[in-house]
């Protein structure tokens, strides 16, 4: 664990610069606690590049490491109100989303995505998880995709 | 951009995928065609552990074979849509089978035109089949016990139910010396072995092999480290088997003269239950308490919904019950309705709920027959077992 108050910095895939305070990132990523502890983040010159998450995306995922590691003795549903309201995103941002806390360890993160999108997800028929992830090349030969859709027509 | 939510890697798509009922996940496996390819690659683990009892998507499906099978097929109620669907089953290569035990989303079944036991297990929702190598001992109508693990949290254990049957009596082949004996012996099949074989691993008086064979219905129950049976000699009582410490034991059951009907099940992990029913007193459940010999009442089956299960009978002659993890079904046929009593919350109180029997499938009649019920988490996840 590093102390409370210093800060690391992380740099977006378009090169900007977020410093955040160590223990948050510490405390939400395995792979940024892996890192610190090892000994291989130098706190005068070290920032950690982060090439496949934009700005947009990290500056959200800090925003939910930051407030889980402040408020994690609220009761839970005021926390799930915020994660709800947190995650009132599009499915593009969502992806993003599932993108960074995969490629930071982002363990509680992760979790409450994969939740959100079997949300979106189940009780769905096939045309309408297409529309909602936008789906548009699923893939199938036509084929196949007639095959199916003769055999579960219910599905669609 | 539009290449992305079809492109998901497989292990995240996984994790997602092992959030969904089976119902939901055969239509995201629809969806495109690297999410089938996944829901076919990757090991699915079921989210069973944490939530089974507070989540109604998790709870088992309940199964219903045709005893004498018009056609392959098996009836299937999904509790979420609270739907029947119809289950081919032309892909086993036997037809005439009888549900032992349900083994996470696997069926233990025996083979009904043998009558010396031959196993076989199955998973309906994948189509997948195989025989259980013979017995050692060639056996006619012996008891039937399995354990289970607890469910695995890591994806090999997953694919590889780690599970031993306990295969007890039974009456052997005529010798050129004489008639058919008792077989005092017990053999187990270990699922975590290697060389696929079953092993004599104990024995028993003959007077235990006499009841296992003759009074004792396949279904068991299994707590801890304890096999329980039912059996209806004169009145029923409870045959028992501590695994640990390799012996044998009888149980007394209350009611016992005048109970019409008589199922062991496993409501929770803890204790033994026994649901019987009489003409005056309804539908019981009485749990085993801690000593390992008395019985206390812990709940009865509301009057209205036994009445309606009986639909104007008297007794409970034609009343059948399985239960498992969460829940109990007291059913009678497959075109009569159902009860079903589900444990709701954690530690909260059991719901008693009708459900409709299965009359009609996608609209097209289905017609009445004589089934024998189990209850089962249904996946659509291979397991290497086969």
């Amino acid at each position: 664990m590093g102390s409370p108050l210093k800060k690391i910095m992380l740099c977006s895939s378009e090169k900007e610069i977020f410093s955040v305070e160590e223990q948050v990132m510490v405390q939400h990523s395995v792979i940024i606690n892996n890192m610190i502890e090892d000994g291989s983040y130098n706190y005068e010159e070290s920032k950690i590049p982060l090439d496949c998450v934009d700005s947009k995306t990290l500056k959200k995922v800090i925003d939910y490491c930051t407030y889980h590691t402040h408020h994690h003795n609220d009761n839970q549903e005021d926390l799930e109100a915020w994660d709800a309201q947190f995650l009132n995103v599009d499915s593009n941002g969502l992806y993003d989303l599932l993108m960074a806390a995969n490629y930071l360890e982002i363990r509680n993160l992760l979790d409450l995505i994969y939740r959100t999108i079997k949300n979106m997800i189940k009780g769905k028929k096939i045309d309408e998880i297409r529309r909602i992830l936008n789906i548009k090349d699923h893939g199938f030969t036509p084929e196949e995709e007639e095959q199916n859709r003769k055999e579960y027509p219910h599905f669609y | 951009m539009s290449m992305m939510w079809n492109n998901l890697p497989f292990d995240l798509l996984s994790n997602i995928f092992s959030f969904l009922s089976a119902d939901s996940l055969a239509i995201a496996r629809t969806v495109c065609r690297n999410w089938h390819a996944c829901s076919n690659s990757y090991p699915l683990i079921p989210r069973i552990t944490n939530c089974a009892t507070k989540c109604k998507a998790l709870q088992p499906w309940f199964l219903a074979l045709p005893i004498r099978n018009h056609r392959p097929c098996c009836y299937a109620h999904n509790p979420v849509t609270n739907n029947w669907h119809e289950l081919p089953l032309e892909f086993s290569p036997v037809s005439l089978v009888k549900p032992i035990a349900t083994i996470g989303s696997l069926i233990l079944l025996r083979i009904t035109n043998s009558t010396t036991l031959q196993l076989v297990l199955c998973n309906p929702f994948t189509r997948q089949f195989r025989y259980l190598p013979n017995l050692n001992m060639s056996r006619t109508n012996p008891a039937v016990g399995v354990t289970l693990s607890e469910y695995p949290k890591n994806d090999v254990l997953f694919q590889f139910p780690c599970f031993r049957i306990y295969v007890a009596g039974g009456m052997s082949e005529a010798s050129s010396q004489g008639g058919a004996t008792y077989n005092p012996t017990l053999e187990m099949y270990d699922s975590t072995k290697n060389n696929e074989n079953w092993e004599i691993v104990g024995s028993m008086p003959v007077e235990f092999s006499v009841r296992l064979t003759v009074w004792t219905p396949n279904e068991n129950v299994n707590i801890k480290e304890k096999l329980y049976w039912i059996t209806s000699a004169r009145a029923y009582s409870v045959m028992g088997f501590d695994i640990s410490n390799n012996t044998w034991f009888q149980l007394g059951v209350p009611m016992a003269e005048r109970l019409e009907f008589a199922t062991l099940v496993r409501r929770s992990h803890e204790n033994l239950e026994l649901v019987g029913g009489t003409c005056d007193g309804g539908g019981c459940i009485w749990e085993l308490n801690d000593d390992g010999e008395t019985w206390w009442l812990v709940d009865k089956v509301p009057i209205e919904l036994g009445l309606r299960l009986l639909s104007g009978q008297r007794n409970w002659d034609s009343v059948k019950c399985v239960g498992s993890d969460g829940v109990i079904c007291l059913y009678r046929d497959l075109g009569s309705g159902m009860v079903f009593s589900r444990r709701i919350g954690e530690k909260g109180k059991w719901e008693w709920n009708w459900v409709e029997g299965c009359g009609y499938v996608k609209g097209k009649q289905v017609h009445n027959c004589s089934i024998r019920g189990t209850l089962i988490h249904p996946t659509l996840a291979s397991s290497v077992i086969f």
